[in-house]
């Protein structure tokens, strides 16, 4: 499996804005991170308003997958917004149903078909209304990356040490 | 019973659908299905408009098309999940 990054730079606490704001901060914050290509930015803005990735769950707490096409990609990378207030999102597959996510895991990837068992682990992630919870509760980067780091696959996460 | 060609899409045909697809994957192998599974970006499905038996996606589906197309949303919520497995595995069975 590749591997997959994460760092405290890659997390956002208490993110406020529109959702177009809130993914543009994400994304370029990815720029400058030299994850991803600056093309990345309004690729996954507009990929969201075409295909987008709101998810309700079983929690209070709704999530949004944004990612966009593999072109736009340099290295395989997870970016996290805990946000402030929940942001409306529009739910995927849905023509006009919303959400108000307050969690979103932007998602850079290079290769088709692959992490599979990053993605899985972060839907079993999105099920337990337990862990998600203690996401949105986490006071500081670090607990995010940490409790992140546990749960999901990331095999080449530094949290913290970079 | 005729091999089903089974187009699992998503957006980006990269995230979403592997996951669907895996599921899927394992759930015609504990059935004992055997099943040709295509994993697209929605985009694509235009091009086995003619061969497959069955959409699975997360994607919203604009267009009509002359095969049965199931929401899989389910698959990453994990809410109706199970009534998404029984439709998709009736489809198979037919």
């Amino acid at each position: 499996m590749a591997d997959f990054y994460l760092d405290e730079n890659l997390v956002f606490l208490q993110a406020a804005g529109t959702r177009e704001e809130i993914l543009r901060e994400m994304a370029e914050n990815l720029v400058k991170e030299e994850l991803v290509k600056t093309s990345f930015v309004t690729g996954v803005i507009e990929r969201e308003k075409e295909y987008p990735t709101g998810l309700p769950t079983s929690s209070s707490l709704s999530v949004a997958i944004p990612h966009t096409d593999i072109e736009h990609v340099k290295k395989d990378a997870i970016s996290i917004a805990l946000l402030k207030e929940p942001v409306a999102f529009r739910v995927m597959g849905e023509a006009s149903m919303e959400t108000s996510v307050s969690i979103i895991f932007m998602l850079a990837m290079q290769q088709s078909h692959a992490q599979l068992t990053l993605l899985r682990d972060l839907m079993d992630f999105l099920q337990n209304e337990t862990t998600l919870q203690a996401l949105y509760d986490s006071k500081t980067k670090e607990d995010v990356v940490k409790l992140i780091d546990r749960k999901l696959s990331l095999s080449a996460s530094k949290g913290g040490d970079r | 019973m005729a091999k089903k060609q089974v187009l699992v899409a998503c957006g980006a045909g990269i995230a979403t659908s592997t996951v669907v697809n895996s599921a899927i994957e394992e759930m015609a192998k504990e059935n004992k299905i055997d099943v040709n599974l295509i994993q697209i970006k929605i985009a694509e499905v235009n091009t086995y408009v003619d061969t497959a038996d069955l959409l699975v996606t997360t994607a919203m589906v604009k267009t009509a098309y002359p095969f049965p197309v199931i929401n899989a949303r389910s698959f990453l919520t994990g809410i109706g999940l199970e009534e998404t497995k029984e439709e998709i595995l009736k489809e198979l069975k037919k």
